[in-house]
């Protein structure tokens, strides 16, 4: 259990300041640039060592593009990303490529993130080879190791993609993520697509994997479920913007944002308590996120929102548990709200 | 690893959980090879198979000419236009050269121009369509309007203004219509490689830090093969018709060398046409049993390698 | 729709300036120059050096690129070196009968692509559908030149039934019947390839067709299969079929040039290949030139049709 206490002692090991990442949209005769779609817009938050983020939120809110913009998938807009303390969105050459092989990531869909091509055994040699990793010698010896740990045998090192399941060719991902002994792995949906009986296998082995060998996830999902279960904290994150982060356990039982509280209600809770406290569902139509106003994104489908969260930003405040919400953090703005 | 092997034939017990269609139709080929499932499904379009044979025969005629032919292709005899005989199994052409044995030399010729000029053009357009598509941007802008000015005019002309210009030869057609046929080539694996570097396992090999050439070489181009393979042989097919046509209107190889284009030059008089059917018409149907046994093979390459075709 | 159409156009005006770019840079790495072609054969080399001078062939090749434009845009081509006839003058005279025997070939072409190729799909693996694919390679797989020394072969020669080339006999005025007959021929071979090609083309975009979830369900519901077929799925795979003949043009003219010489039809084929053997280079820039133009015209015709069909496009 990390406290507060210690949490303040521990250099994180990724820290993100104001992320953004625009999309822009080209229109017209001359591929004008008409406006962006602001898929991540002003994103914080940090992830200690040897820790689980979660990162849940609807389709399309940017978490996926969180991710792709933290290994260099995507160009970030604007902002900060220091990783093992060293800023690896403005460095460059190849001092920067060695610490980015630290970062790696696993993607939802196990068919297309596999070439069809190659076989198990050169997926897994050619990142170790062209970074050698180890001797040459060594690396077929490595492959079996890297097999092992993803409980896969020898044998199928030398099968197509094909020629496996859906969970298993998921743990080919994980090695293959592994192969570079990276530090922080960015998990994207990494269970999603797979049978509800096999989640929990690949989720089991996440785990091992991180006691084994000291790894931090950032652990994205759609719903609370899967992360409840692997996450130390939970990031919720609403068109772009995080809006709460706080430990699973304070999230489950003490949400705060209005948005928290609507994923909750969505998701079959254990606790009566809660269960008969507030059930809040929202309705209306997610905005699109290329034609944004200004206030809180969530005002349009927030049965709290007054008229003060049209007009102005709610910022992610608080310690132990921050919450970009007026109706949570301003009591008194929030009552001038009420009264205009 | 004995609780290694338990683990797995859970995951594959069919009746333990629902697999979507794609998982249980890769555990159904889970014992066979990728080659061995598209040799396969080639095997099963007759026409294909039949083309394929028909192909490797002209092959051997190729290669084995000199021994197969009666006699030697170039040697002026003393007939001149003979019909066919014991000493002249198709007869003569209209300066005594035996035209059996012209027409074993000239599979060399259909053969080498069919091949040599879609190796070429394949290699200009894959590198062309790869970096397009990989870099897009401005590059792959003036790529492509490269490409619609190339594409815009109709290939036979240029074909014909260039070799007016640079004079027929073997060497020459061979070169040129590798030279033109680029951009449709180009314009096929642009398209391939643009969908592909959205796929994840590109994506991961960027993670990874493969290099940028070596994405392109080793994870992108070997899956645009399959593509490319079936348009070259469409290709091989397609040069070979426009080696002989230009051999017939006297623009491609010219004789002595024989081709079976230029064998049907004669044919443009008329008394040809009626009287000495010998010359013209078996070398015409040696170029529509070639050309049509290459098509045959494409079609069976074709449904053999698009993952939609399986029935 | 307009801003896409106008999109298009942007794109196809630099394609059109490189069109004419690349055929100046061919023409001009052809051997042999006007001066020589015109000068007096006595004319010693300092009057030919004057005359070249005179005539800006001395100019550098953008100079001389931008003027070539300039009389260009003025429909000015020049002057045949074999005919000594303005060149804009000899192309209208040649294009009647080649626009006239293209599209008489397209249009039979399709008459006979489009039902075969449906009843093909809706016969799927029967032996008319067979038949019907062995036809559709044939008439890709043998070359224009010697399809139409068979047709000379059996309907002229053998037959004695059609002439053997022409547009007309000549002294006899050229009737309506003689036209026609001196059509037949040549029709016939172009429209067989076109018809090969399509063919394939139809019926794969048929079979797409039948197999949509729409007709599934139009036929669960009852509707005889007759009417399934002709009424809902024909118009669906009728869209990609008709939208795509402005694809075919390049071809459809390459095989022209062949099939005119064949028949020694009077059109723009057989005059490309008369300018080449008469090295006649003016007459050369202006066909290849005339027949980009033509198909870039048809591939915007064809986007355009195509994104009117399928609005998916558009937006694109
Ligand atoms: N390459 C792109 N170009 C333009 N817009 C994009 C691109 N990728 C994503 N977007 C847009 O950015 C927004 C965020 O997408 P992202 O994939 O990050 O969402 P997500 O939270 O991962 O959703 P999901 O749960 O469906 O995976 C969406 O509106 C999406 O349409
Ligand atoms: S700031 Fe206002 S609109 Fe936004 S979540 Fe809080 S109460 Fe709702
Ligand atoms: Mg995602």
């Amino acid at each position: 259990m990390v406290d507060a206490f210690t949490v303040e002692n521990i250099a994180p090991l990724l820290r993100v300041e104001n992320l953004k990442t625009h999309y822009s949209i080209k229109k017209g005769v001359f591929s004008r640039n008409v406006g962006s779609i602001k898929a991540v817009d002003g994103v914080d938050f940090h992830i200690n060592p040897g820790e689980t983020l979660g990162l849940v939120g609807e389709s399309g809110c940017g978490k996926s593009t969180v991710g792709k913009t933290l290994v260099g998938l995507e160009r970030a807009t604007a902002g900060n990303v220091f990783f093992d303390n060293k800023d690896i969105l403005s460095g460059s050459g190849s001092e920067m490529k060695k610490v980015r092989r630290d970062l790696q990531i696993i993607f939802q869909d196990p068919y297309s993130s596999l070439n069809p091509r190659k076989r198990v055994k050169d997926i897994l040699e050619e990142p170790i080879r062209v970074h050698r990793i180890v001797e040459p010698q060594l690396v077929s010896k490595r492959v079996d190791e890297l097999l092992e740990l993803v409980g896969l045998p020898r044998a199928f090192k030398n099968r197509y993609p094909h020629e496996f399941s859906g969970g298993q060719r998921q743990r080919i991902g994980i090695a293959r993520a592994l192969s570079l002994n990276p530090k922080l792995i960015i998990c994207d949906e990494p269970v999603s697509a797979l049978d509800v009986s096999i989640q929990a296998q690949i989720l089991n082995l996440l785990k091992d994997l991180q006691k084994e060998l000291n790894l931090t996830f950032l652990f994205i999902a759609h719903g609370l479920g899967a992360v409840k279960y692997i996450s130390d904290r939970i990031a919720v994150m609403y068109l772009g913007k995080i809006v709460e982060i706080a430990k699973t356990e304070e999230i489950f039982m003490n949400p705060q944002h209005p948005y928290t509280k609507a994923l909750l209600s969505a998701y079959p809770i254990p606790n009566p308590e809660l269960r008969s406290k507030e059930r809040i569902i929202i309705s209306g139509d997610v905005p699109n996120p290329s034609n944004l106003q200004k206030g809180c994104n969530f005002y349009s489908r927030c049965p709290l929102a007054k008229s003060i969260c049209r007009d102005e930003e709610p910022l992610l405040k608080g310690e132990k548990h921050p919450v970009a919400c007026f109706a949570v953090n301003d009591e008194k703005k929030w009552n001038a709200g009420i009264r205009l | 690893m004995p609780v290694v092997e338990t683990k797995k034939r859970k995951e594959l017990n069919p009746n333990q959980h629902q697999h979507d269609k794609q998982e249980i139709l890769h555990n159904l080929e889970k014992e066979e090879s990728y080659f061995r499932i598209i040799a396969k499904r080639f095997l099963n379009h007759k026409l294909a198979v039949i083309g394929l044979i028909v192909l490797f025969l002209i092959m051997l005629v190729a290669i084995f000419a000199p021994f197969i032919a009666t006699k030697d292709p170039y040697q002026i005899n003393a007939a001149f236009g003979a019909p066919p005989s014991a000493e002249y199994w198709l007869g003569t052409d209209l300066v005594g050269r035996d035209v059996f044995s012209r027409i074993l030399y000239a599979s060399r010729v259909s053969l080498m121009v069919g091949f040599g000029s879609v190796l070429i053009y394949t290699v200009i357009g894959t590198i062309i369509g790869a970096v397009s598509g990989y870099f897009g941007g401005r590059v792959d802008m003036i790529f492509m309007r490269i490409t619609d000015v190339f594409m815009s005019f109709p290939q036979l002309m240029v074909i014909l203004v260039v070799v007016s210009i640079f004079g027929p030869s073997l060497l020459n057609i061979i070169v040129i219509l590798g030279v033109l046929g680029w951009p449709s080539v180009a314009r096929l694996v642009r398209g391939s490689v643009l969908s592909l570097k959205e796929v994840d396992f590109v994506k991961s090999a960027v993670v990874l830090g493969i290099s940028t050439p070596r994405i392109l070489f080793s994870h992108i181009l070997p899956n645009v093969m399959a593509p490319l393979l079936v348009h070259a042989t469409f290709g091989i097919a397609a040069a070979i018709i426009i080696e002989a046509s230009l051999s017939y209107l006297g623009m491609g190889v010219q004789p002595p060398i024989s081709s079976w284009g230029n064998m049907l030059t004669d044919a443009q008089s008329i008394t040809v046409i009626s009287s000495q059917p010998w010359l013209w018409i078996p070398p015409g149907i040696m170029i529509v049993i070639t050309v049509l046994a290459i098509n045959f093979v494409g079609d069976g390459l074709r449904d053999a390698l698009d993952p939609k075709m399986t029935n | 729709m307009a801003s896409y159409i106008m999109r298009r156009l942007l794109i196809a005006i630099p394609v059109l300036i490189g069109v004419t770019i690349f055929n100046f840079i061919i023409i001009n790495m052809a051997p042999g120059n006007p001066v020589e072609m015109f000068v007096n054969p006595d004319a010693t080399p300092a009057q030919i050096e004057l005359e070249k001078e005179r005539m800006g062939l001395n100019d550098p090749m953008v100079i001389q690129y931008f003027r070539w434009m300039n009389s260009l845009l003025h429909g000015d081509l020049g002057y045949s070196y074999s005919t000594y006839e303005p060149v804009t003058q000899v192309l209208l005279e040649r294009m009647g009968p080649t626009l006239l025997l293209m599209g008489l070939a397209l249009f039979f072409g399709l008459l006979i692509a489009i039902p075969i190729g449906i009843l093909s799909a809706t016969k799927q693996y029967s032996k008319l559908d067979y038949a019907t694919t062995g036809f559709s390679f044939l008439g890709i797989s043998i070359p224009h030149f010697f399809l139409g020394l068979g047709a000379i072969y059996i309907f002229s020669v053998q037959l004695q039934l059609l002439p053997t080339g022409g547009m007309m006999t000549l002294g006899s005025g050229g009737g309506f019947v003689d036209r026609v007959e001196h059509l037949i021929l040549p029709v016939f071979v172009l429209a067989t390839g076109i018809a090969g090609k399509k063919i394939r083309y139809v019926r794969a975009s048929m079979l797409d067709v039948l197999g949509q979830d729409y007709l599934r369900t139009a036929r669960a519901k009852g509707l005889r299969e007759f009417v399934v077929t002709n009424k809902h799925a024909l118009k669906n795979a009728l869209i990609p079929i008709i939208t795509v003949i402005g694809l075919e043009i390049p071809l459809l003219i390459g095989g022209a040039v062949i099939t005119e010489q064949v028949f020694q039809w009077p059109g723009m084929g057989l005059l490309t290949i008369q300018s080449i053997m008469s090295r006649d280079y003016p007459t050369l820039m202006a066909i290849n030139l005339l027949t980009a133009v033509i198909v870039l015209v048809a591939n915007f015709a064809t986007d355009i049709l195509y994104s009117v069909a399928d609005p998916r496009i558009k937006n694109n």
